[in-house]
């Protein structure tokens, strides 16, 4: 979506997006230098600085935008009634993980109370359909997917448990900082501006559904739509700066779930110096849209 | 100083010069190579997953 709206907007082509279908391939892609950049799931770039890798977080990729999801015939109807059930999640090292972690802390209850799953997004409406798994939770639009196909019933969204959520972040190896600063540079503004673009108005969303669809997500066009509509503020694109409270409540959550061992902190893992002063822009007022 | 020894002297000298020239350009090229391709006229490639 990016790098679209960058070409059209500022005629700057230089990056070229390599999309994935589950985070672990992603994950060695960066590793073995292939990539120079990538959005990747926040707390398994805090796990890999842990582990070493010289990875920075430079930007955010969204906020919110992570919806769980049960079947519409299933009998859990609050986060209590997970109790012995199994949720599909991306990856171990998700926010989506600690998501689930800290509700169920809120209910009185445990990670230990229910069965996690790892399964690739694009995989989770299909095992949903079957009821292979009970609930499944990734960002979207695979969440939306299920409701559009009229099996799928929303348990929460992010905004409403975990306002401001941070799923994916943008990062980048030391090594491409230390070498090619002007381009991470050019990669933040774009996606800066990307952002404040989609968060103007509902029509901006509208169109960029349209093209990403066709060109970068090949999906339905109305299911993109649907995501970025229904409600507006499912996900936003705005308020991405890489802020050191948000990374310190995830690195305690992290602790506490087992995934982080606490060894790196922000100022290992986290580079804000990309962003801009007017990066951060109030959000769209999204009750006024139509 | 014998000649045989200012012969020995000037061969060791020369090697050790090319053997620390050879780790020099080594480096530099091990450098571009680990650095990845040089962003002007080539892409920088982003990987993501087709999730929000």
């Amino acid at each position: 979506m990016t790098h679209f709206i960058n070409e059209h907007m500022t005629g700057d082509g230089i990056f070229e997006p390599v999309r994935f279908s589950g985070w672990p391939e992603l994950k060695e892609a960066f590793l073995s230098g292939d990539l120079q950049a990538t959005f990747i799931l926040a707390p398994m770039a805090m796990a890999l600085r842990e582990q070493g890798v010289p990875i920075k977080i430079v930007y955010l990729g969204h906020r919110d935008g992570t919806t769980m999801m049960v079947h519409k015939d299933s009998d859990i109807r609050s986060i209590a009634d997970l109790r012995g059930k199994t949720i599909a999640v991306p990856n171990r090292f998700s926010n989506q993980q600690l998501i689930i972690y800290r509700t169920l802390k809120q209910f009185g209850m445990s990670i230990r109370d229910v069965v996690l799953l790892e399964m690739p997004p694009p995989d989770m409406p299909a095992a949903l359909h079957v009821r292979a798994v009970d609930a499944i939770i990734s960002g979207e639009p695979f969440m939306a997917q299920t409701e559009m196909d009229g099996y799928g019933r929303i348990l929460f969204m992010t905004k409403d448990v975990w306002p401001e959520f941070i799923s994916c972040v943008v990062a980048v190896n030391e090594r491409t900082i230390r070498d090619h600063r002007d381009a991470v540079q050019r990669l933040v503004d774009g996606i800066a501006q990307s952002g404040k673009w989609l968060d103007q108005s509902l029509d901006h969303r509208l169109q960029a559904a349209r093209f990403s669809a066709a060109n970068y997500y090949h999906q339905d066009p109305r299911l993109l739509s649907f995501v970025l509509s229904k409600p507006v503020d499912r996900v936003k694109y705005t308020n991405l700066t890489v802020r050191r409270p948000d990374f310190e409540e995830i690195e305690v959550l992290g602790r506490e779930a087992g995934i982080l061992q606490g060894t790196a902190h922000f100022e290992d893992y986290a580079d804000a110096s990309f962003v801009r002063e007017d990066a951060t822009i109030p959000s769209y007022a999204w009750e006024d849209a139509p | 100083m014998s000649a045989p020894l200012r012969i020995l002297l000037a061969v060791v000298a020369w090697l050790a010069t090319v053997t620390l020239l050879h780790l020099w350009l080594n480096t530099k090229t091990l450098d571009r190579i680990l650095a990845g391709p040089p962003p002007a006229g080539t892409k920088f490639r982003v990987g993501f997953l087709p999730v929000t």
